[in-house]
């Protein structure tokens, strides 16, 4: 026996010729959330049908349509042929779980009819089975303006009867907009980055830099913490964790004090460019927000984008620390961003950094560093932590 | 990683085999509870009063002043809290370098209307003058640690409690003198009636006994724990008695007086030697002299949290007070702090604290490693 879910797509349905292209890769997506369980994915215009074994506990499939991006709503449905005394049949058994199943309260019925062959018209459906839902549940009342629960009909192929919609992520599924490599640090903003990109179809790799003993193992663990957490949102993840103590070190010895952390910053930018070239990624991702800290003014980022050479994306750019912390709550990064430990040794923070700098000037300052040689020295001891779409260490 | 050596012996010390071997004797012969009037109880209870004579002999105490508790925390406790029996609220006296068990005790005192005295205590001195000074005739209890945790400065304890004690006599009105004297106890020789404390604090671990159990020397009779408990320890801390756990510390202390003179030499001799060793930019801030022999507070230029996972690589197991956080304040610091010590030193400052275990190599080897993680930047 098999359970049926119909899942709403939003911006996807939209597309033109190359609608089948994402509608494609959101059936690999949900699919691989679901692996081991037997199931299907159909499609129709708009809408995704699944039908999954009755083995799969329902936890695992709402955790699958709630974390996939390209998903607006998902619901579990039932299905009849398009017969109205079959049709009211199956509205009794739709109603016979969920909210419904109380039989108290106000309620309503919507129709829609994607086949408009079927000889009752949407407002005759509404009516015929409004009357089959109340010889059931006699208490319930029709309220068309305010109603406390729904029940929609949807007459395709098949008639489709569900009634209890939840919300997905919208967005566009993992993978249709390309693969980008995210700088990930211990902080609150990566993550949200990470999740905002994922949001509009990028695949992401993970890029942490690892200065021990400067900061801690603990950092480390929270670092793979943060990139479990945000594995199902990007269907699974590689956290790249990169030796930059040497290189920080380096620079802390050459450059002069106050620009320490943009050389950092600089230097991490033209590493994770390599890294991103030489793992076929279009794009590096990075949780910078205008002027939030000394190092993301206009100019500080202009200097550190002048270190790749493949496209920044700053998904926060324009975001309030505040809307940054309310979405990793949403998204439920936050509560381990804020453990801690630290990304970054205070060893390594200038007292006054430089905010506003020449770039010319600090771009000669750079070269004089010669940290290249540090950098791909790094670039050869990464150590890699496999996450898979459920959020687990898979290596 | 290979094991260089244990220099933490003032956060906890390494059960005695002797002390472990008390412990499950003692489990296993001695289960009854020491309250019953059956044999099983009454053989308990007999072994618990036998032990309470014998520490008490081993401090020059009376039996009868000697509550078994789960260590010095809660001995702190049953002091601090007493003062919240009374009826009207008082002022309290403590100095700044305490243990965070008693310096924890302001909040809850001063929420119920009592002044909490925090003296300085420069270069880790508490200053005669200046707890002359705090004296009121509101005063109802002083408390200052006999040998600091942090940096391991000693207290002129019976200068201390002198002033007091000269107070009392204007004011006709007794204030109670605490000391948290758990650093001491095993360390270094301690007379508590010369010190002339109303009551003071232990814990076993910190002189090779079990976690878990310690006591409370206590000569006032007005003392009463906010708990009530089962009427155990004369009413003063209630619940069945730890009997194995104090056994244990009792086969531990005897065992660590009786090798105290040795280990002062040799802790002395080590002291001596990691001073004469360590280099700048290395700083000691614990002075030479007033301290315990047995802890060395120094500071390198590192945070200090990143020279105790350096020290940690290479083998060597020492405490931080502080945190590589610059928000993250810790006990440590707070103590440096209230010593005059620049913020610079104070966030980078480490402890070593020896034992008897530790050898001379392995001190030259840590001086050596701290040596060189100081040069590290």
């Amino acid at each position: 026996m098999s359970t049926q879910y119909l899942i709403r797509l939003g911006e996807i349905a939209l597309k033109g010729l190359n609608r089948s292209m994402f509608e494609n890769i959101l059936r690999q997506n949900i699919k691989a959330k679901l692996k081991g369980y037997k199931n299907t994915i159909t499609k129709q215009k708009g809408r995704l049908f699944l039908e999954i074994t009755q083995e799969c506990p329902p936890e695992v499939i709402d955790f699958a349509l709630s974390t996939t991006f390209g998903i607006v709503g998902y619901s579990r449905s039932f299905s009849a042929p398009k017969d109205l005394k079959k049709i009211q049949e199956t509205v009794k058994e739709a109603i016979s779980e969920g909210p419904f199943a109380e039989g108290v309260g106000s309620f309503k019925v919507i129709s829609r009819r994607a086949d408009k062959s079927f000889p009752l018209s949407s407002y005759q459906l509404d009516v015929e089975l409004a009357s089959t839902i109340h010889e059931v549940h006699p208490n319930l009342t029709v309220d068309v303006k305010n109603p406390d629960l729904i029940l929609y009909c949807e007459i395709r192929d098949k008639a489709y009867l569900y009634t209890s919609p939840k919300k997905g992520l919208g967005g566009l599924p993992v993978s249709s907009a390309g693969r980008g490599v995210l700088l990930l640090s211990g902080g609150l903003d990566s993550p949200v980055a990470a999740f905002l990109a994922a949001k509009r179809g990028v695949k992401i790799d993970c890029l942490y830099f690892h200065a021990y003993p400067y900061t801690s193992d603990e950092a480390l663990e929270k670092v793979k913490t943060l990139a479990s957490l945000i594995s199902p949102y990007t269907q699974g993840t590689r956290l790249f964790v990169v030796p930059f103590t040497e290189a920080q070190l380096h620079i802390k010895r050459t450059a002069p004090i106050n620009e320490t952390t943009l050389m950092f910053r600089a230097a991490m930018m033209s590493l994770a460019n390599k890294h991103s070239e030489a793992t076929n990624n279009q794009c590096i991702i990075t949780g910078e927000a205008l002027s939030q800290v000394a190092s993301q003014t206009l100019e500080g980022l202009s200097f550190s984008d002048s270190f790749s050479e493949q496209l920044v994306l700053r998904p926060l750019i324009g975001m309030d620390k505040q809307e940054i912390m309310d979405l990793a709550k949403k998204i439920g990064t936050y509560e381990t961003s804020i453990l801690p430990y630290e990304d970054c040794c205070v060893l390594f923070s200038p007292k006054h950094p430089l905010t506003r700098p020449n770039k010319a000037e600090v771009t000669e300052h750079y070269k004089a560093m010669a940290i290249e040689p540090y950098i791909d020295e790094a670039l050869t001891k990464l150590e890699v932590f496999h996450f898979n779409e459920r959020g687990e260490l898979s290596n | 990683m290979q094991m260089n050596g244990y220099f933490d012996h003032a956060a906890t010390t390494k059960p005695s085999q002797a002390a472990l071997a008390r412990y499950q004797e003692v489990a296993r012969t001695y289960w009854g509870n020491p309250s019953a009037k059956y044999p099983e109880g009454q053989r308990a209870h007999t072994l618990l009063e036998e032990i309470r004579t014998s520490i008490a002999t081993m401090l020059a105490i009376l039996p009868n002043e000697l509550i078994f508790t789960s260590g010095a925390t809660e001995a702190n406790d049953i002091i601090f809290q007493s003062l919240l029996w009374r009826l009207n609220p008082g002022e309290v006296i403590i100095s700044g370098i305490e243990h965070s068990s008693v310096i924890q005790q302001q909040r809850l005192l001063e929420q119920r209307g009592w002044k909490v005295i925090t003296l300085r205590a420069p270069n880790g001195f508490v200053q005669g003058e200046e707890l002359a000074k705090a004296l009121t005739p509101q005063t109802r209890l002083v408390s200052i640690m006999s040998l600091n945790n942090a940096v391991g400065t000693l207290q002129n304890m019976s200068i201390l409690t002198q002033i007091v004690r000269q107070y009392e006599q204007t004011t006709q009105r007794p204030i109670h003198f605490h000391s948290d004297a758990t650093q001491h106890l095993g360390k270094l020789p301690i007379s508590l009636h010369e010190w002339d404390v109303d009551s003071a604090s232990f814990s076993a671990h910190k002189f090779h006994g079990p976690r878990g159990v310690g006591f409370l020397y206590n000569r006032n009779q007005g003392v009463e724990n906010l708990s009530r408990g089962g009427g155990q320890e004369g009413g003063l801390r209630g619940g069945t008695e730890n009997l194995a756990g104090i056994a244990a510390m009792e086969v531990a202390l005897k065992e660590t007086l009786q090798n105290q003179a040795e280990a002062i030499q040799h802790v002395t001799e080590l002291n001596t030697l990691l001073r004469n060793e360590l280099a700048p930019p290395v700083t000691i801030l614990t002075p030479k002299k007033n301290a315990s022999p047995y802890i060395i507070t120094v500071a390198t230029p590192l945070p200090a949290e990143v020279a105790v996972r350096m020290l940690s690589d290479r083998g060597f197991s020492v405490s931080s007070g502080s945190a590589c956080s610059s928000n993250a304040r810790s006990k440590g610091e707070r103590v440096l702090e209230v010593m005059d010590i620049n913020p610079h030193d104070r966030s980078g400052a480490i402890r070593i604290s020896f034992g008897l275990e530790n050898s001379v190599e392995e001190t030259r080897n840590l001086a050596q490693a701290i040596n060189q993680i100081a040069k590290e930047m």
